[in-house]
Order: C-alpha cells, then structure tokens, then sequence
C-alpha cells in the first residue's frame, strides 16, 4: 500500500513528459529547428525581430512549464512562431515591393527617355520643315504691285502655313522639356532616400523647412506614401510651433511657365492639404505656386534644376 | 486588464483584414475572448487572463497572416503590371503616363 504523499512524491518526480502526455522534449527540438530556420531567413538579423524574440521565450517557457501548464505553453509556443513566420515573410514581401517599385521606375525612365528621343526628332523635324519654308519665301519673287488676288491668298496661304509649323514646333519643345522634367524626376526618385525628402534652416530668426520633388509622384502633383509619412511627422513640430506657415511650390525652369505655375501651385496645395488633414490648423496655413520665379540654384544642370524643384514651407 | 488588450487586438486583426484573409485564427480569438469573459464573470480571474492571453496570441495570428496575405497579393498585381508595362514598352503599345 503506497501513502498518498509518498504517491505525490512520485507524481512529482516523474519527467514533465509522461506527466502531461505531450513529448515536450520533442516540440521543443522541432520548434527550435523551426525558429532558427527562420532566423536564418530573416538575412538582415532586423526583420521581425521582435516576433521571433517572442517565440523563442515562448519555447523557452514550454521547456521550464509545468506538467499542468505544458498543453497552453505548447500552443502559445506554436501560434508565437506561426505569427514570427508570417511576419518575416510579410516583411519580405515589404523588400519586394520596394525593389518592384524601383523596376517600375526604371523602366518609366526608359520610356521617358525614349519618349523625348521622339519628341527630340520631332521637334528638329519641323525646325527644319519651318527653315527650309522660310528659305523657299526668302528666296522666292516679292509680289508684283497689282499681283493676282489669287497669288495674294497662296502667299496669305503660305504664311499661315508657316505660323502652324511654328506653334507645333513650339508644342514639341514644351513636350520635350516635360518629357525631360519627369525623366529627371524618376531619375532623382530612384536615388532619393527617405531622410533627403526634408530638410529645415533658419533664415533671420525664421525656420524654412524644405521638401525636394522627389517627394511626388514624378511629374505629378501628388506626394508619395512615405512623404506623406514625413509629413504627418512634420505636422507635429508645425502645429506646436503655434506660428503660421506659407506652403510655397517652386519647379525648374524647363518648358512652359504657365504649366511650371499651374503644378507648383497643385503641389504646394498637396502638401497643405495633408498638414491640414494631420491636425495643423487650416487658418495657419497658405499655399502658393511660384513657378521657376525663385531658383536656389542654376537651371542650366540637372542637379541645379533638381535643387530648383521643391517646396518651401515658410514661417510667417 | 488582458480583456481590454484581447479586445483591441482582435479589433487591429480586422482593421489589418483578418475577416476576409485569416477567419480561422481570428475565430479562435474571438472564442477565446467570449471565454475569458466568461471566466472573469464567474470571479476566476486567473483563467480568464490565461484566456484572454491566448485571445491576443490568436488576434496577434490572425492579422499577422492577413497582412502576409495583402502584401503577397500586392506583389503579385505589381509584378505583373511591370510586366505589362515593359511588355509594352519593347511593343511600343500605348501605356499609362507615369
């Protein structure tokens, strides 16, 4: 006849194991392989770093639980390393979107490229076409006094001929300084990093923050996920700052001044637009679009003109 | 204090699309909360936050897997737009202005 303490001793001592029904010392060396494998596939040594810190305490807690407590730490154990293994996975999947994102850019610069090689030919095309009319007028005979109505209307024809030339020509040079414009910008962006979006200085007494365009969509007026980030972090300072502030967009001084006026007017309104919608008050805010008015830099290199394209939000 | 935590990871793993891409944890969840609640209203507060633990785990699961799976389609539609795209391109067709 055994005791009933002499019973509780033995129930005690016996290995974890037997006592709960769950080969505990088994999961625990499957488990482990399963978390070291996936901390070789986290390569970077950051990438769900804390997910899988949590899963392997928890496999070190399966290992030191109680017989009663075994059952819920194997589970806790196992659904840790599940969601260790999504995230790492998710993360990943973060990496490649960022690479698809600069293979899509490569191949828009490509097509920019080709896009303004086209524009290029075009436009020498009809500088030529417009030349060789010119020569042709110049070299033909001035009108007789008392000339035939009808050889008034050619040459009338003829002239009007020379003014469309002349406006296509003018289009296909505005086409190509856009076209160049946004080769550069997807050129700057594929090159821009998060920290070159913003930078701030001091000018008597006032602070100007300073936004480059490779914080837009290239060519466009809208501002990108992550400058929006950028942003919504800058709001902070400017809403505690308690100052107003003037939002003001500048571009190069490639193509038509009319379009150059009318999108750094549209992303100066962008930028306005999510520092509002992150809390800095609409009546502290103003936007304006200065065109190429008030360069910072030459126009006549690309860096210069990339130094050119930016906004400037100003403290009143 | 595990309950309010169980609840607002439940509520991020169905903001994070948990409903549509991962129901099975997120049910586990769910039942695990309803269970926690149950226990603590029967005054057995250490089960229920043994419960309301593994509700989190669960919530924790659940949106971790839902956003695996958006991020796994976002890059399948962007790989095969680049496609498209450079498809395009080398065919000369007409394409999207960036």
């Amino acid at each position: 006849m055994i005791r009933p303490w002499l019973m509780l001793m033995l129930v005690c001592a016996l290995p974890t194991v037997e006592a709960a029904g769950i080969p505990v010392a088994e999961s625990v060396a499957q488990l482990t392989q399963e978390m070291d494998g996936l901390d070789r596939e986290a390569r970077d040594g950051n990438a769900a770093a804390l997910e899988r810190l949590q899963a392997r305490q928890a496999i070190e807690r399966l290992q030191a639980a109680r017989a009663r407590d075994q059952q819920a730490a194997l589970e806790e154990a196992q659904v840790l390393l599940k969601t260790a293994e999504y995230s790492v996975k998710a993360s990943q999947l973060k990496d490649q979107l960022v690479q698809l994102d600069r293979e899509r850019d490569a191949i828009m610069v490509e097509a920019a490229r080709r896009d303004a090689a086209l524009a290029r030919r075009e436009t020498e095309r009809l500088r030529l076409q417009v030349l060789a009319r010119e020569e042709e007028q110049s070299q033909g005979i001035e009108p007789e006094s008392g000339a035939m109505p009808a050889e008034q209307q050619a040459a009338a024809a003829s002239a009007s001929a020379t003014g469309e030339q002349a406006r296509r020509v003018a289009e296909a040079k505005a086409k190509e300084a856009e076209l160049a414009r946004l080769e550069e910008e997807l050129s700057a962006q594929m090159n821009a990093r998060q920290d070159d979006y913003l930078r701030s200085r001091v000018v008597a007494g006032k602070t100007i923050y300073t936004l480059s365009a490779t914080a837009f969509a290239p060519g466009k007026p809208a501002l990108t996920a992550a400058a929006k980030d950028v942003l919504g972090m800058l709001s902070k300072k400017l809403k505690s700052s308690g100052k107003s502030w003037s939002v003001e967009g500048h571009l190069d001084a490639l193509g038509d001044e009319a379009v150059n006026l009318q999108l750094s007017r549209k992303r100066a309104d962008s930028v306005l637009s999510v520092l509002k919608s992150s809390g800095v008050p609409a009546n502290k805010l103003s936007a304006k679009g200065l065109g190429s008015g008030k360069p910072v830099a030459t126009n006549q290199s690309k860096s210069g003109r990339a130094q050119n394209r930016r906004i400037e939000i100003i403290q009143k | 204090m595990q309950i309010g935590r169980a609840e607002s990871a439940i509520e991020s793993a169905k903001q994070a699309g948990a409903p549509g891409l991962a129901p099975e944890s997120l049910l586990l969840a769910e039942t695990a909360l309803s269970d926690a609640q149950a226990l603590l209203a029967r005054r057995k507060s250490k089960d229920a936050e043994r419960a309301a633990l593994k509700s989190i785990r669960y919530a924790e699961l659940s949106a971790s897997q839902a956003r695996y799976i958006m991020l796994k389609e976002a890059v399948e539609e962007k790989t095969a737009r680049n496609a498209g795209l450079r498809r395009e391109l080398l065919l000369g067709g007409e394409r999207d202005k960036p």
